[in-house]
């Protein structure tokens, strides 16, 4: 049988999942689907923005950090030591 | 058993065969692909079929009888830069299985993600082996003393995966190339169990 969870911080739905450890939170599957389709149905917005999903269902318009170059770089180390 | 007993010949996985191109293998290394539940052997020039998988329910009469434990989904709401798919881990049973294979699958195109599938390997307690290329996997081991947190980048410098190893598996899924963001939407997972001998 199928586990639903959700995973939630400061108020807003950061994903949803199945079959997760039992340490997720749980929900239904009617809520699970809800959540997929409002997902799936998240609005179009230019690469600065982006929408955070809240609890109701609401999108919330943010704006979307820049990339960290120091992490890029950190990155390309490691990945140049494993080649 | 066929397969990969010494750990000098490379068990792959795949997700399926659409894309061989990438592909190069050496002679006697095996390859399993996910949708045609068989495997295949490279003899030096071509694939060569496994006959009878088995597989499934717990070992099966076939030459590399792969298990598949668990399968989920996790369906990302927001653009992300990286993401922790949690995984069930506390029945990954290290007597009964050698190794796992942990597999990533999306199927995104433009500038988030490129790549349609990663897939992970590790073997119980200190040692373990991870991959990750656009279609295949591959055995790599690594050494005990960083177990704790696993990073292997594809050569198309389209994502870096990142893994935990931990008693509730995490995937940890980055990506740092043309706009360093995970697109929001479905991630498909699968975890894979290797006997023990």
């Amino acid at each position: 049988m199928k586990k639903y969870y959700k995973v939630i911080e400061n108020g807003h739905i950061l994903a949803v999942g199945t079959n997760g450890p039992d340490s997720c939170t749980g929900t239904t599957k009617a809520k699970y689907e809800e959540i997929v389709n409002a997902i799936l149905n998240k609005p179009e917005c230019d690469e600065n923005h982006d929408y955070l999903l809240r609890e109701d269902l609401t999108w919330e318009l943010i704006s979307v950090d820049p990339p960290d170059v120091e992490d890029a770089e950190a990155i390309a180390a490691i990945e140049e030591a494993l080649a | 058993m066929i397969l990969n007993t010494d750990y000098t010949r490379q068990l792959y996985v795949g997700l399926s065969s659409d894309d061989w191109s990438d592909f190069s293998p050496n002679e006697g290394d095996v390859v399993y692909l996910m949708d045609q539940s068989k495997c295949y052997i490279f003899d030096g020039s071509t694939m060569q079929e496994l006959p009878d998988l088995g597989g499934g329910g717990g070992g099966g009469s076939g030459d590399i009888p792969l298990t598949m434990l668990y399968s989920g989904d996790y369906v990302l709401a927001s653009t992300a830069t990286s993401i922790n798919i949690p995984v069930p881990g506390d029945g990954l049973d290290s007597t009964r299985y050698r190794s796992f294979f942990i597999v990533r699958d999306s199927n995104y195109s433009g500038t988030a993600i490129q790549s349609s599938a990663c897939t992970y390997l590790y073997y119980p307690e200190d040692q373990i082996a991870l991959t990750n290329t656009r279609k295949w996997a591959r055995t790599q081991t690594r050494s005990s003393d960083d177990t704790r947190h696993y990073y292997y980048g594809d050569s198309t410098g389209a994502e870096n995966i990142w893994f935990n190893y931990t008693p509730e598996l995490q995937l940890h899924v980055s990506q740092y190339s043309s706009n360093y963001n995970l697109r929001a939407g479905t991630y498909h997972w699968y975890v894979w169990g290797y006997p023990a001998l």
